[in-house]
């Protein structure tokens, strides 16, 4: 069904103005700080994504995994530290709407669509180009752009979903369209909440080689629980514990450091592994 | 304007929901313009044909067009944006009051002091000469340009603070109506210079016919016929853009919109100003029709009134907002004459049954089958419920 | 000769008055008449006035108004009551009617303006002893103006037995008048020194009119310099003194509000459920304390306290069907039951309009609530204002301590924080949904009970309340009952605060307008909800 024969125009990285990848760094993130009604959900935290790379993160619950993301986002402020996608852009600075034009893309934990708008009008909205009231105002779909939808619609599996309200879809469904709104949001760095919560084998094995194709062009950060799904990905992996980061490395490197399997894995989920 | 020639034929491709939205606005524009050829029409007709339709019945029915207008209006941004505004009825009020200032000032000489300069009641209050935002008043055109900059000013400014600070949901209906109530007491203090209580009065003449006359009657009546014609035709061609799919999207999921980098604020600012000044333009073509604005219509019980006529009518549906600001209007008529007593009863279970078992109103009554309605309705609510229980 | 002639001519109408006795029906009243009538009128009123008798004052005030008249046929003095040309006349002791008679039968007793300000002052100079404070009091206040009038030893013995702080002060102010008006400068400087412990407006006057004295009054340059000290002295404390007062009916108005708001602070910020009937709930209450009266119309006291469980009662059970039958089919969809709640309160006031009235009804405070405490002249506090502070403040501690410490608290915040873990831990939520709107309800019923004492009661009663509610709630952060307690105070003393330069009207826009702004820089409030709940919230 996937075509990889072919590359889609969409999936060729766009350009940003002001955005410097030249030292092939994608997001540094230093010493970061934010603490809830005294709990510290981030706790001296540094962070590096390079151009290009797929990253798994891995942690217990309550690690900050998703607190991360909400500050790299713009959804929550972190008390201190600086966060820099590329080295221009101040993400502290800019709101959830200018990081997000700025290339940073994000999927939820839960599948978050347009339920009241069609498959193709979700795609439609994701689709990367000017995102001005007056602009969205105005807008009208070429002829070009709406083979690209349906193309990806066909990728994502949603072809014959299109004119449907996405509330109707089934929650994997959700997913992959959640997928391919990122796609078609085209960004630079992709961060993506738990992919495959709710698909079948065969589904994360779609998803395992979507991302491995997307990587490259594109930073990829992924969190995930899923320990096959993690394995399967074969990437660089971080393990974040009680808002820190504690161990860096390939997957073989993690399973076999010791704080790793003591504090997160602990005795009975070494079995897990 | 390319989105009007689309509205009627549109791309034969996919969109299911859209294409009866389509339908349906060619169906409402057609019925509308024959209302407003024939209702004329009966009114030519000799006193005694069954169909005779007399002024007063002819401007009430202009009265209720400007209402629907205003229910417009309070769709745009509640049905579409997710935004329940409880302080429309203030931008109907300010439109109202524009467009009375005009009247006042084609008063002249012939009011009960018969002072040139001053309105009557500034005479009364002994003020000396004309406060510097009564000038320019005499103009239509410049009045006609207040009616859409004042509301919509107004809109601008609060929404600009709220949407920018992201008030929601509850708070930002209840600081809507924390605004019309302001506006209810500043309009009361005579020190204002809008009349205090007894409010603009005593008209005469609208560009210079008498507003007694019958001809004027109906004409005002076919205009506000044609300009609830235009608003809704601006309205759906705005939904049918992308614009449109975005307000959806902000009030499904504002959070996932803005990460896909569109800014919210700035839509919601956008749409939100453009349905105060529809709602002003509803005021401005009220005024003539009654003869009188008061602070009386900055009440929060009015706002919520209209709320109403569109959650009855069916909100998220344009055509369901008019039916149900005409339908509900009218049922007040009948009642207030024949149950006095028992309108606001009416009213009440009105709010109660069509919350609970008319979540679409009576749009989704009619031709909610056709839309698999019950799916969509489940996952609506769950998708709330998830939203507003932390 | 011719001069004496008419000498003579002149004083025969006298003499021959002089030659009849004027009766009075009363002996010892008899020659005092004669004696009026002969001319010697002074005379005869300071003898009137110096008799023991208990009704000389009101024969005074009779001949100062014209009631005492001379029976010209009789040649006796009575009391005469008119009824357009005829004149009915009575026995001036006993009272009783003894004839009535065409107006030229009767004759005025002479008066002059010199003879009616003697007769003024010896009435006030009665009017000391008088029983009746407010006499006493009027009577003092006369002698503001002529201080010599009335000897100092005199001054000093009713001083000294004076019970009431009003005539007290009065008092005070003549004595220090007479002080000042001495030619004596140190008399002068401590008649200043006295008037100026006191607020009254008595003495301030005093102090005023010695301060601003013309040049050429004989005033001591010292006497004139304390004078003037003393005046911005009082001038600033009574000005401290008003901004007290104003704090506190700031702090009574805010009171108000924490009392119509608290039970909307546990609908909405415990049930996160926006119930426009609460005005409504609101006049029910007040309607309970009106309806308790009409049953005990002879013990309004106890009716008032007997109110307070009625009406918690009344409105909770009210809100529990009011939560059974609408607002649990609406759970999470706050708009919605917005809506729906507000045609509740439209039937609620129709109900009312239909069953009682569409009139006000009359609900009268019970004696142990109207009056005032006076701290001094110039700071004063109503009863029922001060009992309603205090009214609110148990209200609140009561609720604070139901919600932090009972076994139904703890249950409750818990199904608002995870209704189906709480579920899970086997509370059954949809009883406790119910209570918890039973009890904002009833919350509000007893507010209502407390404001039929401040307020009219009529149909309209909630709606005035219901937009001022929400703002508190709102404005002290929702889910805290703390933040409604210091918003709802805050939101009153600023009110009172701006009305005095703003006018009441300007003042309360002024609070509407700061609350709009302060929503959007603080859109959770002033004690908003935080961490990662309050973000999906």
């Amino acid at each position: 069904m996937m075509r990889r024969d072919k590359t889609f125009e969409f999936l060729i990285p766009r350009q940003v103005d002001d955005l410097d990848l030249s030292r092939g760094t994608a997001l540094y993130m230093e010493d970061i700080s934010v603490s809830f009604d005294g709990f510290k959900a981030i706790n001296g935290l540094n962070f590096y994504v390079n151009t290009g790379e797929l990253r798994a993160v891995i942690g217990p619950n309550g690690a900050g995994k998703t607190t991360m993301m909400d500050i790299i986002t713009g959804k929550t402020r972190p008390d201190t530290g600086s966060a820099w996608f590329g080295r221009r852009m101040n993400l502290l600075r800019m709101t959830e709407a200018e990081i997000a034009e700025a290339g940073i893309g994000r999927k939820f934990q839960r599948p978050t669509v347009f339920e009241n708008l069609s498959v193709f009008d979700n795609l439609e909205l994701a689709k990367a180009g000017p995102r001005g009231v007056w602009s969205t105002l105005r807008a009208w779909l070429t002829v070009d752009e709406q083979e690209r939808i349906e193309e990806l619609a066909e990728i994502i599996g949603l072809k014959d979903h299109l004119p449907v309200l996405a509330s109707t879809l089934s929650h994997g469904q959700k997913q992959w369209l959640e997928i391919g709104m990122l796609i078609m949001q085209n960004p630079l760095l992709l961060l993506i909440d738990e992919p495959a919560a709710g698909m079948t084998h065969q589904e994360m094995d779609r998803t395992i080689e979507l991302l491995k194709q997307l990587a490259g062009d594109h930073a990829i950060v992924v969190v995930e629980h899923d320990m096959d799904f993690v394995r399967a990905l074969d990437a660089p992996v971080t393990v974040l514990h009680q808002g820190a980061v504690l161990a860096e490395g390939s997957m073989a490197h993690i399973q076999s450091n010791a704080r790793v399997r003591e504090v997160y894995l602990g005795t009975q989920a070494t079995e897990a592994i | 304007m390319s989105h009007l020639t689309g509205l009627f034929k549109g791309t034969p491709s996919l969109h299911g929901p859209r294409l009866l939205g389509r339908r349906s606005t060619l169906l409402f524009s057609l019925i509308l313009l024959a209302a407003i050829i024939v209702i004329p029409i009966c009114h030519a007709l000799p006193p005694d044909h069954p169909f005779y339709l007399g002024t007063y019945s002819i401007t009430l029915i202009g009265k209720y067009l400007t209402y629907a207008i205003l229910a417009l209006s309070v769709d745009l941004v509640w049905g579409y944006l997710g935004i329940l505004s409880l302080g429309h009825a203030a931008f109907f009020a300010l439109g109202g009051y524009v467009m009375g200032m005009y009247l006042m000032r084609q008063i002249g000489d012939r009011g009960v002091y018969g002072n040139p300069d001053l309105p009557d009641f500034m005479v009364f209050l002994n003020w000396e000469s004309l406060p510097w935002y009564w000038w320019g008043f005499d103009a239509f055109p410049f009045a006609l340009m207040m009616v859409l900059l004042v509301p919509g000013t107004l809109a601008f400014v609060f929404g600009w603070f709220a949407f920018r600070s992201r008030v929601n949901g509850v708070y930002l209906s209840i600081i809507t109506q924390a605004m019309t109530y302001a506006l209810l007491l500043a309009f009361y203090r005579n020190e204002m210079g809008f009349g205090g209580n007894n409010g603009l009065t005593d008209f005469k003449d609208i560009l210079g016919f008498s507003l007694r006359s019958d001809s004027v009657r109906v004409g005002l009546f076919i205009i506000s016929g044609l300009s609830l014609l235009a608003c809704y035709l601006l309205c759906a061609s705005l939904l049918t853009s992308r614009l449109g799919k975005l307000a959806v999207a902000i009030r499904d999921a504002e959070d996932r919109t803005r990460f896909l980098g569109y800014p919210v604020d700035r839509a919601k600012l956008a749409i939100f100003t453009l349905s105060a000044m529809i709602a002003g333009l509803a005021g401005a073509l009220y005024v003539p029709q009654v003869g009188i604005i008061n602070p009386g219509e900055f009440a929060p019980l009015n706002s919520i009134e209209a709320v109403v006529w569109v959650a009855i009518g069916g909100r998220g549906t344009l055509y369901g907002a008019v039916i149900g600001a005409l339908g509900v209007n009218a049922a007040k008529t009948w009642f207030t004459g024949a149950y006095p007593e028992a309108w606001l009863f009416a009213l009440g279970a009105l709010f109660v049954v069509v919350t609970l078992l008319l979540p679409r109103g009576i749009a989704g009554l009619l031709f909610g089958r056709k839309k698999k309605a019950e799916p969509v309705r489940e996952n609506d609510t769950a998708a709330t419920t998830a939203q507003v229980r932390p | 000769m011719h001069s004496l002639m008419c000498t003579l001519l002149l004083l025969s109408p006298t003499l021959v008055a002089a030659q009849e006795a004027i009766t009075s029906g009363d002996a010892e009243l008899d020659p005092i008449f004669t004696a009026y009538v002969d001319g010697d009128r002074t005379d005869a009123l300071t003898t009137l006035a110096g008799l023991d008798r208990g009704d000389k004052r009101a024969l005074l005030t009779g001949i100062l108004e014209g009631d005492l008249v001379l029976w010209k046929t009789e040649s006796r003095i009575v009391r005469v009551e008119k009824d357009g040309r005829s004149y009915t006349l009575f026995d001036l002791v006993s009272g009783e009617e003894l004839d009535t008679v065409r107006s030229r039968r009767v004759s005025r007793l002479k008066l002059d303006n010199r003879l009616r300000g003697f007769l003024r002052k010896l009435i006030a100079g009665l009017g000391l002893e008088s029983e009746d404070p407010v006499e006493r009091l009027t009577a003092v206040r006369a002698l503001v103006s002529e201080p010599e009038s009335i000897e100092r030893q005199r001054i000093d013995a009713l001083i000294e037995n004076e019970s009431n702080v009003d005539v007290l002060a009065a008092l005070r102010a003549v004595r220090a008048r007479q002080l000042v008006a001495s030619s004596d400068p140190l008399e002068q400087q401590a008649g200043i020194t006295a008037l100026a412990s006191d607020l009254s407006a008595d003495s301030r006057r005093a102090i005023r009119d010695i301060a601003n004295a013309p040049e050429d009054a004989e005033l001591a340059p010292e006497t004139r310099e304390a004078a003037a000290l003393a005046m911005v002295n009082q001038q600033r404390s009574v000005e401290r003194y008003r901004t007290l007062e104003t704090v506190f009916f700031g702090l009574s108005l805010g009171s108000v509000l924490v009392l119509a708001a608290i039970g909307l602070a546990i609908t909405f910020g415990v049930m996160g459920v926006i119930n426009m009937a609460h005005g409504e709930l609101i006049m029910l209450g007040a309607y309970c304390a009106y309806f308790m009266q009409l049953l005990l119309p002879d013990a309004l006291g106890a009716a008032l306290m007997l109110s307070l469980p009625v009406a918690f009662l009344c409105t909770g059970a009210v809100g529990i069907v009011i939560e059974r039958s609408v607002i649990r089919f609406l759970y999470g969809r706050p708009l919605e039951t917005l809506l729906a709640t507000f045609g509740i309160s439209l039937m609620l006031q129709q109900l009312v309009r239909t069953m009682v009235s569409a009139q006000n009804v009359p609900v009268s405070n019970p004696a142990f609530m109207s009056g005032t405490v006076s701290f001094n002249e110039v700071f004063s506090l109503t009863l029922n204002r001060l009992y309603i502070l205090a009214f609110c403040l148990v209200v609140f501690t009561a609720l604070l301590i139901l919600l932090k410490r009972s076994r139904f608290g703890l249950e409750m915040r818990a199904v608002s924080q995870n209704r189906s873990m709480a579920r899970a831990m086997g509370v059954r939520s949809s009883r406790i949904d119910s209570l918890t709107f039973g009890l904002g309800a009833g919350v509000a019923g007893i507010a209502g009970v407390a404001l039929s004492q401040l307020t009219n009661v009529g149909p309209n009663l909630g709606q005035a309340y219901i937009v001022d509610s929400f703002m508190v709630v709102v404005f002290g952060g929702v889910g805290n009952l703390w933040g409604t307690l210091i918003g709802g105070m805050t939101l009153g003393v600023a009110n009172k605060l701006l009305e005095p330069w703003a006018g009441a009207i300007l003042a309360k826009i002024l609070v509407l307008v700061f609350l709009i702004l302060f929503i959007q820089r603080r859109p959770r409030g002033l004690f908003p909800p935080r961490g990662r709940a309050a973000e999906a919230h």
